[in-house]
């Protein structure tokens, strides 16, 4: 067994259950004390009594049980009498102020007032009225029970019921009654609110009528139970009755014993103290004296409960002890392998870290250099971009006084244009005027034609004529040489009138190709002056993007020097995530030994 | 003019040559066949006529044949810009020429000289060179 115990166990294990076997032998040692404590006063109660003690002291008890059932009753009808005095009229309203805050079954029946008349709203039944009327009457405000025919104003029921009645005087002779039923739901509300335990029987019954089941409570706490308590005792319910209602008021319980049970009465009393009904409680003398348990020690029920539990922890703890050791091994052998595995697993991650770290380190370098080339180039666009804004400042100047002089020379043109046009509609008026004296000219030559025509036929008339004629043969020859000059000196004038107007068309077609010329070079001016705006344009645009360019790569520069402190950073890191990955693995490696050690401790494997 | 020799002057007066230009030719007529000098209106050609007959032509009331002195007398056949209205001949007729240069004494600068005789018997101035149909009379 030993050597089974010990090859089922390690030493820690064997430590373990010892350690636990300490914690809980003082707990079984207290809970076997308690136990022994708790059957020795149940012994002492039950075994040391004599049964004629049991019985008085059983009368005692039920005697004490009763009054305490007819003055809780008492306390409901004050509750009732003291709500009445704060009623204000019979209205829905006032009733639900005075009585709304009762359960539903405690609720009165019946509220009623009677006027100065003696009439009693709502009406109740005549009997009712009359056994009501004398208590209602009277000065003081009286309460007590009444048994009266019905379920309140329903007259249709002869069987009698009994009733907490209370009445309170008003001014002028009124007065307010208030009626609560003490049968059905509403008895047995009340008999359920007293303190009296769940295994004592209550009832309350009528005067001199037997006690019947249905005037139990039918609440589940009174009811079944009850009901065949006093059934049984039919038979001496009368003598009961007699003998309760002579009880004095020193003595006021009467009781009776019948086997195991005690019955106790004790007489209720109408506002004028006749006995109208009995309050009676029935009990055995188990339900007054139990066995065990109820009156013991606590602390030796409290110190049986501890040692119960201690054996059973006891008990546990040796499960426990035999059983876990295989479980924690597999676990711990588990756990072991698994922390092997992770610890290669972190080696291979470290060294593949390590690899990626350094190839990360080489490629900050590599972005260094990257990083100083692109600052330089950065430095040169910079460079770049103010020599090329200073340059389009100049092309600007350059492009707005070549646009300057480019309006001037446009403007010019445009004076030359318009004389020429002036001068080509001279011309055309000098060449319309040419052909005027053309057409003279060939009307003179006609007339010259003519005359010499006319002289030529003069002289040869004048040859017909003889002698006579040779004077008019000197003037027609006068006249012919006239003509003749008059036809040179036409046609002379004609020659230069061509002349004019071959000049005058060789000037008009110049001016016409001048003007052609000056409208293209105004349309060259155009197209340069619009080439200028563009230019200019350009040029803005140019001045702008170098100044953007210039920024840009100011704040590049800014950019990079951020970069790099970053870059620089993180090689920074890199390193200091070299050196925690070798304590990592150191820790790993550290780990793994302690596995190792633990293996050999717990003889895993 | 020498006023001792007036009647040489006269003489030279009398004998001058009307001078045109037909064609390719200056032609030089006496002016005793010559009536008048004008420009033409339009003519009227004569159909199958003579190849130097220009046509019929209407001057100052009368019909006459006009005769182209170019291809007459010489080698092209003349605009017609004047006309020269013979008289002493057998017919009513007139001479197309290109231009009427004037009245000039004899002298050599005249390709053609024509004298009244050889222009009476020319056959363009016969009667009957030119067929001209007849007319019907105007009746008042």
């Amino acid at each position: 067994m030993t050597h089974w115990f010990k090859r089922q166990t390690s030493m820690r294990g064997r430590l373990s259950i010892l350690l636990i076997l300490l914690m809980v032998l003082p707990m079984v040692a207290v809970g076997w004390f308690g136990f022994q404590s708790l059957a020795a006063g149940n012994a002492e109660d039950v075994g040391n009594v004599h049964p004629d003690d049991i019985r008085n002291r059983a009368g005692l008890r039920i005697s004490e049980t009763v009054e305490g059932f007819e003055q809780g009753l008492q306390v409901a009808l004050l509750d009732l009498s003291s709500r009445l005095v704060r009623l204000r009229g019979t209205d829905a309203a006032s009733i639900r102020m005075a009585f709304g805050d009762l359960p539903p079954e405690q609720q009165p029946a019946v509220v009623a007032e009677m006027d100065t008349r003696g009439v009693i709203k709502p009406a109740l039944g005549a009997e009712a009225t009359a056994i009501l009327k004398p208590f209602a009457q009277q000065t003081a405000p009286s309460r007590g029970y009444i048994a009266l025919p019905g379920p309140g104003t329903d007259a249709s029921s002869d069987a009698e019921q009994l009733y907490q009645v209370a009445i309170e005087p008003r001014t002028g002779g009124r007065a307010h009654i208030a009626l609560r039923p003490m049968g059905g739901e509403n008895g047995a509300s009340l008999l359920s609110g007293l303190p009296l335990g769940s295994t004592v029987s209550r009832a309350l019954t009528l005067a001199n009528a037997p006690v019947q089941a249905r005037e139990m409570g039918s609440h589940p706490d009174v009811g079944r139970r009850e009901a065949d308590a006093f059934a049984v005792h039919d038979g001496v319910s009368p003598e009961f009755w007699q003998t309760a209602i002579t009880m004095d008021g020193r003595h006021p319980v009467h009781q009776v014993r019948i086997d195991e049970t005690f019955i106790g009465g004790i007489a209720l009393r109408d506002p004028a103290g006749e006995p109208v009904g009995l309050a009676l409680v029935a009990a055995t003398d188990h339900d007054l004296f139990p066995p065990f348990g109820q009156q013991g020690d606590p602390i030796a029920k409290i110190g049986s409960i501890i040692g119960w539990i201690a054996v059973m922890g006891v008990l546990l703890a040796i499960g426990m002890g035999l059983v876990a050791p295989r479980w924690v091994w597999r676990d711990i052998r588990a756990s072991t392998d698994f922390i092997f595995n992770s610890v290669d697993r972190l080696r291979e991650l470290v060294r593949r870290n390590s690899r990626a770290l350094d190839e990360q380190s080489a490629v900050i370098k590599n972005l260094m250099d990257s990083m100083n080339s692109l600052d330089t180039a950065s430095c040169s666009i910079a460079d770049t971009s103010r020599v090329l804004a200073h340059s389009a400042e100049q092309s600007a100047w350059v492009s707005q006084s070549g646009n300057q002089n480019a309006e001037t020379a446009q403007r010019g043109v445009v004076e030359v244009r318009d004389r020429v046009a002036s001068l080509s509609d001279q011309m055309e008026e000098l060449e319309r005027r040419c052909a005027a004296i053309g057409s003279i000219l060939g009307f003179i030559d006609h007339l010259s034609n003519e005359t010499n025509d006319l002289s030529i036929n003069a002289t040869i008339q004048a040859a017909g004529a003889g002698g006579s004629g040779r004077q008019f043969a000197t003037v027609a020859s006068e006249i012919g040489k006239l003509a003749d000059q008059a036809r040179k000196s036409t046609r002379d004038i004609q020659q230069l009138i061509e002349q004019i107007q071959v000049s005058s068309r060789t000037t008009l077609d110049a001016t016409k190709e001048g003007h052609q010329v000056a409208d293209r070079c105004l349309d060259s001016f155009e197209e340069l002056e619009s080439a200028f705006a563009r230019i200019l344009k350009w040029v803005e645009q140019t001045t702008e993007s170098a100044h953007g360019i210039e920024h840009s790569t100011a704040q590049q520069a800014e950019s990079l020097q951020v970069v790099s402190q970053s870059i620089e950073s993180l090689e920074q890191r890199a390193r200091e995530t070299v050196g925690n990955y070798q304590a990592v693995v150191e820790a790993a490696d550290e780990l793994a030994e302690l596995g190792a050690e633990m293996n050999v401790t717990w003889r895993v494997g | 003019m020498n006023p001792g020799s007036e009647s040489d002057d006269l003489d030279a007066w009398a004998s001058k040559m009307l001078h045109v230009r037909a064609g390719d030719r200056r032609i030089a007529m006496p002016i005793e066949v010559v009536f008048e000098v004008g420009t033409p209106g339009p003519a009227v050609e004569v159909p199958h006529g003579a190849e130097w007959l220009h046509g019929l032509v209407q001057w100052r009331g009368r019909l006459l044949t006009l005769v182209d002195a170019g291809l007459l007398f010489g080698l092209r056949r003349s605009r017609a810009g004047k006309l020269v209205v013979m008289r002493n001949l057998n017919v009513e007729t007139a001479l197309a020429v290109d231009q009427v240069i004037g009245t000039e004494c004899p002298d050599e600068s005249a390709e053609v000289v024509l004298d009244a005789e050889m222009l009476r018997s020319h056959a363009a101035f016969q009667p009957g060179a030119a067929v001209i149909l007849e007319t019907a009379p105007e009746h008042g």
